[in-house]
């Protein structure tokens, strides 16, 4: 695949490889200094100084040691999955569909989980089994699509649609039980999508999902990427179109179904980020998913960092912050991508 | 334009004939002949409404309403009881024979019409968007239930005593309460202590802070509030909970696995004062943030001074 978009673009592949460098070394050092931030920030009475003070002279045992270990440590590892997983998600259903506008959103998975959360917790299932009706939400939501997208054989269109019109099912139907079931009001915060809760613990329940399925994704890179150039590239590179998209649709969901577990549905970041990387990076394949591993990771942990201190001492849910920058940051790409196009 | 505007008016008069024809017969209580034809106008949040007699089919849409209408002796005929029957129990101390009209977040207009009610009394926060509706149904008044404070709630025990025909009785009702607060203000033994109520939700701590209903009950039968501020509720994290750092925790729960029970092992939360020298309390949730009424505030009031009184 990488010498089908040398042969047609020679020059263009030099350039690229500049920006993928580029590309690294700047989501990169992004991601160092949004952990930093996302772990000396907050607006409290302990400041970054104590935190400072406390790491420096390891005093783990003070207020600020424990806090930082505690408190803000998991939720910065946490962020940083949970980007990581929505960036790579993000541009997984991008290339299933080959739908600019694709997401874990817009495929009804993020809805399927949320709907199987609020189900739960209606039918009086504890919350410690949380995580386990978003995940089978989640599963419920890709099986739904990998069945339909089997059925439609170049169904790429009827998929994106289907997955639109399973969201909106499930965003109605979330509606409806909060309007009517009193329970369910208390976890609209969570609905929003939040990370204020994050704990080691939480870490536990989501990092086996994302790690798993990022090294998946990255080991499988040239075989997903081949999506991107439909149906007969992927057969002619001798793949099974129907294992490759099925392949795809399980990692969507092993990734999207952990990060909705334990932070609800945070939306935009799996929308945005791999056009933010296209935008930087131009057509480069190869590096595609691994850069929007990295940008998720790091924009969602600047997102969370803000979602502590704009309302102090409330906390923001953080999926409203991403929907509140993701939406305009996509208008302004989709804008671009028209005028670019010859 | 003219033939709409004509239009409205003839609905707008046949809606107000409608609402004339349920209500003669139940209003006309002998004992009440006198103000029977009387008119009052009741000031409320989204403006007057003019009210003839002693309404005595009244529907409240919030449980601090049930609590001022009790003190008032009457009895609703419909409540807003988030179809949980156990909560009206709760808050009457016996159970009160009514029909449930819905949840107070989407009370159920075809139901409430049924009852033919001659009074509505809707919150501002919840149900300022459908008071037309309401009002087409009965004369409505609405007040500042949800959001407001404890001072509201005296307000709005006298302006609901008035829309029922029994304003003398609600100043002395407010009057023997201000009374009792003060008894258990009396029964304080000196603390300095600081004290906060919080929800603790599956998905969040919600913090009550002076300027809410508890908030401002604590602190009129003399406790400390530790979050003083001009919003009623924080939504707060561990880290923000642990900043306040307060004395003495009271934790109002209701779901099976509150977050602060996920908090259990965490080195900040067992840090704090209120956990680490076994200060933290168990709250009615019902109780302490949903009824939020002046008898309520008399059993808040009362119970925390017990607590504070018991634990030096």
């Amino acid at each position: 695949m990488t010498a089908l978009v040398t042969r047609t673009r020679p020059a263009g592949r030099i350039d690229s490889a500049r920006r993928v460098r580029l590309a690294l070394a700047g989501f990169g050092l992004l991601l160092v200094a949004a952990a930093v931030t996302g772990l000396l920030v907050g607006a409290g009475a302990i400041t970054s100084g104590h935190i400072l003070r406390a790491l420096s002279e390891a005093d783990l045992e003070s207020p600020a040691g424990a806090l930082a270990l505690h408190v803000r440590l998991p939720r910065v590892v946490l962020a940083a999955l949970i980007g990581a997983a929505l960036g790579i998600a993000g541009n997984l259903m991008q290339l299933l569909t080959r739908n600019p506008l694709a997401s874990p959103q817009t495929l009804g998975i993020n809805g399927c989980a949320a709907l199987a959360m609020v189900l739960a917790i209606v039918l009086d299932v504890p919350w410690d089994a949380g995580v386990v009706p978003a995940f089978v939400g989640a599963a419920a939501g890709g099986a739904f699509i990998a069945l339909l997208s089997m059925g439609v054989a170049r169904g790429t269109i009827v998929l994106a649609l289907a997955g639109l019109a399973l969201h909106l099912l499930c965003t109605a139907l979330i509606e409806a039980i909060t309007v009517l079931n009193d329970a369910a009001v208390d976890v609209v915060f969570w609905l929003n999508g939040s990370l204020a809760g994050a704990q080691w613990g939480d870490v536990g329940v989501a990092a086996p999902g994302i790690v798993t399925g990022i090294t998946a994704t990255l080991l499988f890179n040239r075989h997903l990427q081949a999506l991107a150039f439909g149906r007969e590239v992927v057969l002619s590179l001798g793949q099974s179109y129907g294992l490759t998209t099925m392949g795809a649709t399980a990692l969507v969901v092993l990734l999207a179904g952990s990060c909705v577990a334990v932070a609800g549905p945070i939306g935009f970041v799996g929308l945005v980020v791999p056009h933010l990387v296209r935008a930087v990076i131009g057509k480069n394949p190869t590096w595609e998913l691994p850069l929007c591993a990295l940008a998720g990771a790091s924009l969602l942990l600047l997102a969370d960092a803000a979602a502590r201190v704009v309302l102090w001492p409330s906390e923001t849910p953080v999926g409203i912050l991403t929907a509140l920058v993701g939406a305009p940051a996509f208008l302004f790409l989709a804008r671009r991508a028209i005028k670019e196009r010859p | 334009m003219k033939t709409k505007t004509w239009a409205a008016a003839v609905l707008a008069a046949a809606a107000l004939m409608l609402t004339g024809c349920g209500s003669p017969a139940p209003t006309a209580s002998p004992s009440s002949t006198a103000d029977a034809d009387a008119v009052r106008t009741i000031t409320h949040a989204l403006g007057t409404t003019e009210i003839t007699g002693e309404p005595s089919r009244v529907v409240a849409l919030e449980f601090s309403f049930v609590d001022s209408l009790l003190l008032l002796e009457t009895e609703p005929v419909g409540i807003a009881d988030d179809e949980d029957a156990t909560r009206v129990t709760e808050l009457a101390g016996g159970e009160l024979e009514y029909t449930s009209v819905g949840t107070r977040a989407e009370p159920n207009q075809e139901i409430i019409a049924s009852l033919k009610p001659d009074l509505i009394i809707a919150d501002t926060d919840r149900h300022s968007d459908v008071y037309a509706a309401l009002s087409e149904i009965a004369p409505t008044i609405v007040l500042n239930s949800r959001e407001g404070s404890y001072e509201d709630m005296k307000d709005n025990t006298v302006t609901i005593a008035d829309a029922i025909g029994k304003k003398d009785a609600g100043i002395q009702a407010v009057a023997d309460h201000e009374k009792a607060m003060e008894d258990i203000a009396a029964e304080l033994t000196d603390d300095s202590r600081t004290v906060q109520l919080v929800t603790a939700r599956a998905d969040l701590l919600r913090i009550h802070t002076d300027s809410s209903f508890v908030g401002s009950v604590m602190e009129a039968v003399g406790v400390t509030v530790a979050v003083h501020s001009d919003e009623a509720y924080e939504d707060a994290s561990l880290e923000r909970i642990a900043e306040v750092n307060p004395d003495v925790l009271f934790i109002a729960s209701d779901v099976d696995n509150p977050i602060t029970d996920s908090w259990a092992d965490n080195p900040v939360w067992t840090g704090m004062t209120a956990v680490s020298t076994g200060q933290v309390h168990d709250a009615d949730r019902n109780l302490y943030t949903r009824f939020r009424g002046l008898k309520t505030a008399e059993t808040i009031g009362q119970q925390v001074v017990d607590v504070l009184n018991k634990t030096p």
